[in-house]
């Protein structure tokens, strides 16, 4: 690696340390690179930047954000908890369970982490707390769990690191499914172990065909909210429509439910949702502008090549060269958020990825799971800070059972899912048919 | 001490510019993300249902999607909500020194910013002089192209603004407190 890049990539790291925000530490080290490469004119960069970004699949993600802003708006989430919380909620320590599980539901609808912990906090964390949960476990359980969305289908990290690679977005959303539901039962599991010793309020009894007509109430209240992924995932896998064409069917549906059926959305709201997504997509795809234009030059500069290189010359062991990358990823997740860590690391990584033989999509869920747990892994846990904000506790009191789900949730699906492939490939390989 | 002077016509009037200008930017967020969505669901009536392709409506949804990143961005750098570590932030425990690496991550931020926007002005430039057009609609691209333009424009003006808030908080006064009636605007 040619000692100019080696500074770029240093200049990058006391950037990220100091706190410049993530596009202008990108766009930093592209200045850097551009004056010390001897490039002639910038127009090239802003073109590459400007025609990667302007793509009709990465509009998927801005639609999938303004459903997740259109659905958070109205009462869907306290819907969907109202109608986990009566089928979990009568065992102890079931609410949870609501908590993981609404949180996927809601990540599916949504595909933002951050619109499930402000929509799952503010309600579940009031409600645990009152039922005797200790808050501080509530806001970290709501925290990790928010990672789900992530994970779940429609998933805009997906939709980015399908972009990136040149990998099939359908077959990206199905490959953390399966590393999702395995997280989903450890939380689950790890729940009941850790609330053995909380004050929880024994849930009241009731006959089963009381229960059952509690649940069918709920769950009719429910119906349109939960209708919401089958309609996306139906239109996307029965291949009546592209990722795209179904993220906007969606927000025309997210709509036609807030404003004429639930009747909890108005006109006003749609134009705070506007803004408000506009903003969400607005940083990130900012962020995106500068990676594309880093990654460039990097190219230019011979860097995944050379990222090649240094890991054989390392080991030849494919099974070492995939716990040393995921070592990478987690203190790049460690470091920076999800999206900065996938802009960086997919273009530096897919070369290795090939070089050794694993799927594209397999490698989809590795680095989904991955750097979804960085976004919990402190010092920079952004899910964990807002997850501590919303639940209006402190972080210290967090961070205990954060590190249980971290070490033994997330670590174990991490390394099944790098250590089998079939978990991820599973799925793509059953409905879409992939090699 | 609260200057309780009332507001100047100058002040006041650099009020209403900054609101207007707010509202701009949100209203063009709502136009764009409305737009971009109707023009997705008119191509997917026009070909699932009525058989017939529209040409170039992709090319539209997706140069409309470039106004709402970059306008998107800048509004961003408005509610200071862009991404970043900031673990100095976490190791550093004393106010000044807090206060002095936000003054120095400040000024790269705008030193790179502005060096961005001279880039975006010189593809514009480009882009104007020799009018290269889109591929189905066949319309001038600098409309879009100004969008990268303007927005880091804006995001530089957004980041100078705090870089100034933050240095005259380290001579230890309220950056805010003396201009009376003159406030950062509704969010």
């Amino acid at each position: 690696m040619e000692p100019h890049v080696v500074i770029d990539i240093l200049l990058l790291t006391v950037l990220l340390i100091l706190g410049v925000p993530v596009p202008f530490c990108f766009a930093a080290a592209v200045l850097f690179l551009f004056v010390a490469g001897d490039y002639a004119s910038s127009n090239f960069l802003v073109a590459a930047g400007f025609n990667k970004t302007s793509s009709i699949i990465l509009l998927a993600m801005p639609l999938f954000i303004l459903v997740g802003e259109i659905m958070s708006t109205g009462s869907l989430a306290s819907r969907l908890v109202d109608f986990c919380d009566s089928i979990f909620g009568r065992l102890k320590g079931g609410l949870g369970i609501v908590v993981v599980a609404v949180t996927a539901v809601f990540g599916a609808i949504s595909g933002t982490a951050s619109s499930a912990v402000a929509a799952m906090g503010t309600i579940m964390v009031p409600r645990m707390v009152e039922r005797g949960y200790d808050r501080g476990y509530a806001a970290a359980l709501v925290a990790n769990s928010s990672v789900l969305a992530l994970l779940i289908p429609p998933s805009s990290a997906q939709i980015v690191y399908g972009w990136l690679s040149g990998t099939s977005i359908a077959a990206c959303f199905l490959a953390p499914i399966i590393p999702a539901i395995l997280l989903m039962t450890l939380f689950s599991g790890w729940n009941f172990a850790l609330t053995r010793r909380m004050p929880i309020e024994q849930p009241v009894g009731v006959a089963f065909k009381e229960a059952a007509r509690d649940v069918a109430l709920k769950g009719r209240r429910a119906t349109f909210g939960l209708a919401m992924p089958v309609l996306i995932l139906a239109t996307i896998y029965g291949g009546i429509a592209t990722p795209t064409e179904a993220a906007a069917v969606a927000v025309a549906y997210a709509v036609v439910v807030g404003l004429l059926i639930y009747r909890d959305v108005s006109f006003r709201d749609l134009w705070h949702v506007g803004h408000r997504a506009g903003t969400t997509v607005g940083v990130v795809m900012v962020l995106v502008f500068f990676a594309v234009m880093l990654s460039r030059l990097f190219t230019m500069e011979n860097v995944p090549h050379a990222v090649v290189e240094v890991l054989l010359s390392v080991t030849e062991n494919k099974y070492v060269i995939l716990l040393l990358i995921n070592l990478f990823l987690i203190i790049l997740g460690m470091l920076m958020d999800d999206f900065s860590g996938l802009l960086l690391a997919t273009p530096m990584l897919m070369p290795v990825m090939q070089e050794i033989g694993v799927h594209p999509v397999h490698f989809a869920a590795i680095i989904g799971v991955n750097l979804g747990m960085g976004n919990i892994t402190p010092p920079t846990a952004p899910l964990l800070y807002f997850g501590a904000r919303i639940g209006e506790v402190s972080l210290d009191r967090m961070l205990k059972p954060s590190l249980v789900f971290v070490v033994f949730g997330y670590l174990p699906v991490l390394l099944l899912t790098t250590f089998i492939p079939e978990l991820s490939l599973w799925l793509p390989r059953l409905v879409l048919g992939i090699e | 001490m609260t200057d309780s002077r009332p507001p100047s016509a100058l002040h006041a009037l650099a009020h209403l510019l900054w609101n207007a200008k707010l509202w701009l930017k949100r209203a063009t967020l709502v136009a764009t993300c409305a737009g971009f969505t109707i023009i997705v669901i008119v191509q997917i009536v026009f070909r699932y249902f009525l058989f017939l392709p529209l040409h170039g409506l992709e090319e539209l949804a997706t140069y409309l999607a470039m106004w709402t990143y970059f306008i998107g961005g800048a509004y961003g750098a408005f509610e200071r909500s862009h991404i970043s570590a900031s673990l100095t932030e976490m190791l550093v425990k004393t106010e000044r020194i807090t206060l002095l690496v936000r003054v120095l991550v400040n000024c790269i931020t705008v030193a790179v910013a502005l060096w961005m926007s001279v880039w975006a002005f010189d593809y514009l430039a480009w882009s104007v002089r020799l009018e290269p057009r889109s591929l189905e609609l066949r319309t001038p691209l600098y409309w879009v192209h100004a969008s990268v333009f303007v927005g880091l424009v804006l995001m530089t003006f957004y980041f100078a603004i705090e870089f100034l808030e933050n240095v005259w908080r380290l001579t230890g006064r309220d950056p805010w407190q003396p201009l009376p009636g003159v406030g950062r605007g509704a969010d």
